[in-house]
């Protein structure tokens, strides 16, 4: 029986191997556990790009990041997407994104869905407010005025930053809780909105997609989840405490690692809260009789780092495991789900072997291919996976876009790293080392580094094949439309 | 001074953008001047056939090519 309904779940920041059916040893996902046991597994699904400006277009548009441009970020108008392709083929379409800017209408992403909430109208005010206030104060002016003049003052500039981090924690607002503290909304009320939105539109076939941002810095989980793994109480100060520690950048990664293992713990309990809300959405779409109709995916746009090779976060530059290998859970009725090939799986192909499994074709725009047969064979597939990214960290305005490119591709075994702007190579052998601590050395392996050297070489002479001429200018217009609605231009 | 050109535009066209955007420039001839700068000013293919040759030239010196 081919599904009627697509539940697509994308979840921010959530790396392969913190997820219990991917072996993770802390129990932050027993509810999505039990449903893989039904579902098909992907132990080595590999993003598109890092962080999500350039994770979603291969996931929603099986399209590279880059191929229509650098300076153009998002889905461009009338880009043909699986929203887009599934609408057209009649289905009620809906989004419920956790207030991620870079997945909100400025950057394409409302375009296709009959309903799209991105939530980002009353929290990004209520934030900019905050924000704004606090930073005209004179405490504020003061402080960095002061910062400013310690720099020039070589230890004391250090001295300044401790006295400075401490002196935040004590005349800091106190807080309650640690629902207080999340800067998103949490997992469950996107979930709540999306079974609002499915009540209202089944028995109709729909495609929901949810993005959730419950694992994104900073961490703050529901005190329940944290509960749930066992894990340490924490003060909701506390919590604070530890989630500005690990954002300080005038600390080396000796210090910041020991609190670590406390911070892991928070990012943990969030990864369970979402696990939690899962099996209230899959209890619920029972209840309202769609479940044995519906296809579920599991996902996430990206990793997140946790000093492993020193850095935090997700930046767009390092391309490691933590950062580009996702898990990728597909449960679509009945078909007795498997683990499927250990071969890089990416998510350029993810929207083709979808539409593969609902029945329908696969539209000519999509870069990738379906692997639903394989899948279903139990076959693997020879092509590596590309992941590109650009050194940019704040794509808000097209001339910051234009940073140099960071390209990996990713095989079984092998993994390549090409840094243009600093010139780094990197080969590394994912079986003899898969955390990536030693690249190989630049003549051992010289026919596998030729082979990925010659793949990246044919993936940027390919991106400069498309014509994009025209959704480029269609997506500047958009992005023009914004500025010109909003200020005066320079003269 | 820099050399100019006459184009012929749909009138009401015109008069549409100018209601929208028009208060914020000086003339007509401003506002479209801002777009079209705005609509040129990022040639990202560039930066991408310098990667290629980067990686070309790396191919090279490995004797691949």
């Amino acid at each position: 029986m081919k599904p009627r309904s697509l539940v697509l779940v994308t979840v921010d920041c959530l790396r392969a191997d913190h997820v219990g059916f991917l072996g993770y040893s802390r129990p932050v996902t027993p509810f999505l556990d039990s449903l893989a046991a039904e579902s098909f597994v992907v132990p080595n699904a590999i993003v598109g790009g890092v962080p999500t400006y350039y994770s979603f277009p291969a996931i929603l548009a099986s399209r590279y990041p880059l191929a229509m441009g650098r300076d153009l970020v998002g889905l461009v108008p009338d880009e043909v997407s699986l929203p887009s392709y599934l609408k057209q083929s009649g289905y009620m379409t809906a989004s419920f994104v956790a207030a991620n800017p870079y997945v909100s209408r400025k950057f394409g992403y409302g375009q296709a869905f009959d309903t799209f909430c991105d939530f980002l109208d009353q929290e990004m005010a209520a934030e900019a407010t905050f924000y704004s206030k606090q930073s005209r104060t004179f405490r504020a002016v003061l402080n960095r005025s002061i910062e400013r003049l310690s720099r020039n003052l070589g230890p004391v500039g250090t001295l300044y930053d401790e006295l400075y981090f401490r002196y935040c924690q004590l005349a800091g607002p106190s807080v309650q809780s640690l629902d207080s503290l999340r800067p998103f909304p949490s997992a469950d009320a996107i979930v709540d909105r999306a079974l609002e939105w499915v009540g209202s539109v089944c028995p109709s076939p729909f495609f929901l997609w949810l993005h959730l941002m419950d694992p994104h810095a900073p961490y703050y989980p529901a005190e329940e989840a944290l509960r749930a793994i066992g894990a340490t109480a924490v003060s909701p100060s506390r919590a604070r405490y530890l989630n500005s520690y690990w954002n300080r950048r005038d600390l080396g990664s000796n210090r910041l690692r020991s609190l670590r293992d406390a911070v892991i713990e928070l990012y943990d309990g969030s990864i369970r809260w979402v696990d939690m809300q899962m099996a209230r959405l899959v209890d619920t779409l029972k209840g309202l009789q769609v479940w044995d109709q519906s296809a579920l995916v599991f996902t996430a746009d990206h990793g997140e780092e946790f000093l492993e090779h020193g850095a935090r976060f997700h930046g767009p530059w390092t391309m490691k495991e933590e950062l580009i290998r996702v898990p990728l859970l597909v449960r679509v009725p009945g078909v007795f789900g498997r683990e499927v090939s250990k071969k890089p799986f990416s998510h350029l192909d993810l929207a083709p072997t979808l539409l593969h499994a609902l029945d329908l074709a696969v539209p000519r725009e999509f870069q990738g291919r379906s692997d639903w047969g394989e899948w279903n064979r139990r076959e693997g597939w020879e092509r590596p996976a590309v992941v590109e990214s650009t050194e940019c960290i704040n794509p808000d305005q097209p001339e910051d876009r234009l940073a140099s490119r960071v390209l990996c591709i990713r095989d079984s075994r092998y993994k390549l790293i090409l840094r243009f702007g600093c010139g780094q190579e990197q080969l590394f052998d994912l079986h003899s080392d898969p955390s990536e601590m030693a690249p190989l050395p630049a003549d051992i392996e010289k026919p596998v580094r030729r082979r990925l050297l010659e793949y990246a070489r044919r993936h940027i002479e390919g991106a400069q094949r498309i014509d994009s001429r025209k959704h480029r200018l269609r997506a500047r217009s958009r992005e023009l439309r914004i500025v010109l609605s909003k200020s005066a231009p320079a003269d | 001074m820099t050399q100019v050109r006459t184009v012929s535009l749909p009138q009401d066209l015109c008069a549409e953008a100018e209601r929208q955007f028009g208060s914020r420039f000086d003339n007509f001839e401003a506002l479209l001047t801002f777009v079209l700068q705005e609509i040129t000013k990022v040639d990202a293919s560039l930066l991408d056939q310098a990667e290629q040759q980067i990686i070309e030239q790396r191919l090279k010196d490995l004797g691949y090519l």
